[in-house]
């Protein structure tokens, strides 16, 4: 397995640009095209988000000013999927960065993408006050639909929307029941168990169920990309 | 490098998935520590589900005041503090519970300094929420194990601290105060698995521990073991 796949593609725009935190100089990589230069800011912004978050680790207080303006927007997205409501919302995503700050030094730039990383930090610590909420469960039948229909918002996203499409082209191939336990899990804190009391199934039966599902979709995306 | 097999791909999706138990996940963790392939494969699964949770959206702008001022104040030790920030930061604790459990580490009760001992180590304890943290530090020579709670909460259950060797199996080593720092005599045959890289965990228990020696309850903490 090389470079994780690239999720957080921009094009080239100065609009979007002057939203960057500034890549360092180094990290442009430069494409010459016929009559253009195609520069991958995608690489410089990635490199220069993982410098800022190294920078957090040892205490740097604007470096985490840059994490914040570079990612709020999308970390929001991830607080607005979890908890619908846009105070508790607002809540998580400032629980998630002062944790982020905390745990700034425990990132470890050759294990995984900053951005990975800072999703999954704040996903889990939503799901976590979403269950201590006792919130925590299956997610309602008809947000797959809502999900699938979501639609790009600006031109840098087109990029990102090729992933959620392979995503979405996926999951639409799963039984729909083994879709909504994979969804209600990663965004709705289910368990094991809140599906087996669900479904009124055996648990070995419904973790049979959700391991063969994910494998599907892995082959799925593995052939399709 | 392992060569990963469909069991393990899988394994790694209900990770991400959040589908664990406690052992499993601490298992997961301990592996991800030492197997590259396996930690790919999970960083691989983040990446896949990834557009699930939601596309972008701007927080009102009042959203960075209220977290810039809820950060922890910065102290004169913060920048380019070295170990100890990088410990320090692992946990959210402070630099001041850090340099007392140095002073625990490096003195005698009555204030005479130890014998140059074999270095000690120590682990810092976290989770990636932040929710949870300890410090521990062994000391070989005498099999003596300190665990100090900085943030440590575990309801009406009590917790566990296990070691996960590189063979991803945990071992008891009893249940520790939530409030107060523990000693613990580590038994002579769980000495061998303290070393460099294995993992400390917590996990919340019910009271007398874990039954039949096998974590009930979800990872809360976990950290690596290092050489001071």
């Amino acid at each position: 397995m090389g470079e994780p796949a690239n999720h957080q593609g921009i094009l080239v725009h100065g609009e979007i640009l002057a939203n960057c935190i500034t890549p360092p100089l180094g990290s442009y990589h430069l494409v010459m095209g016929t009559d253009s230069i195609l520069v991958d800011f995608d690489a410089a912004r990635r490199a220069s988000l993982t410098d800022a978050l190294l920078r957090c680790g040892k205490g740097d207080r604007s470096a985490f000013e840059s994490v914040y303006k570079a990612t709020s927007a999308k970390l929001f997205g991830v607080c607005l999927r979890i908890f619908s409501d846009r105070n508790e919302a607002e809540e998580a995503l400032q629980d998630a960065y002062i944790t982020i700050w905390n745990r700034a030094a425990s990132f470890e730039a050759g294990r995984a993408s900053p951005i990975s990383w800072l999703v999954t930090v704040t996903r889990n610590r939503a799901i976590d006050r979403l269950r201590s909420k006792g919130k925590a469960g299956l997610a309602p039948l008809d947000e797959a639909a809502e999900i699938a229909d979501q639609s790009p918002l600006a031109d840098a996203q087109l990029l990102a929307q090729g992933e959620d499409d392979l995503l979405y082209g996926c999951i639409d191939g799963l039984d729909p029941r083994d879709a909504h336990f994979i969804r209600s899990a990663f965004i709705g804190g289910a368990t094991y168990a809140d599906l087996a009391a669900h479904e009124g199934e055996p648990l070995g039966t419904i973790k049979s169920r959700i391991r063969r599902a994910l494998m599907k979709l892995r082959t799925c995306m593995e052939v399709a990309s | 490098m392992t060569i990963l097999h469909e069991d393990d791909m899988a394994l790694a999706g209900e990770y991400v998935l959040g589908l664990l138990d406690a052992a499993s996940c601490a298992t997961v963790e301990a592996r991800m520590a030492t197997d590259s392939s396996f930690a790919a494969e999970i960083e691989a699964w983040r990446l896949r589900l990834q557009p699930m949770l939601g596309g972008d959206e701007a927080p009102p702008a009042h959203m960075w005041r209220a977290i810039e001022s809820a950060l922890p104040l910065p102290t004169d030790q913060d920048v380019g503090a070295g170990k100890l920030l990088f410990w320090r930061s692992l946990t959210g604790i402070s630099v001041s519970a850090a340099a007392i459990l140095g002073i625990l580490l490096l003195q005698r009760p009555d204030g005479a300094p130890l014998p140059a001992p074999e270095a000690p180590l120590i682990a810092a304890l976290g989770s990636e929420t932040g929710s949870a943290s300890l410090t521990a530090s062994y000391d070989a020579n005498t099999g003596r194990m300190i665990v100090t709670p900085v943030s440590l909460d575990t309801g009406k259950l009590y917790p566990e601290l296990w070691i996960i060797p590189a063979d991803g199996t945990a071992r008891s080593l009893g249940i520790v105060g939530s409030k107060s720092a523990t000693a613990i005599i580590v038994p002579a045959d769980l000495r061998q698995y303290l070393g460099s890289g294995g993992t400390l965990a917590i996990t919340p228990e019910p009271e007398g521990g874990a039954p039949g020696g096998k974590a009930t309850g979800p990872v809360i903490a976990s950290g690596k073991i290092a050489t001071l």
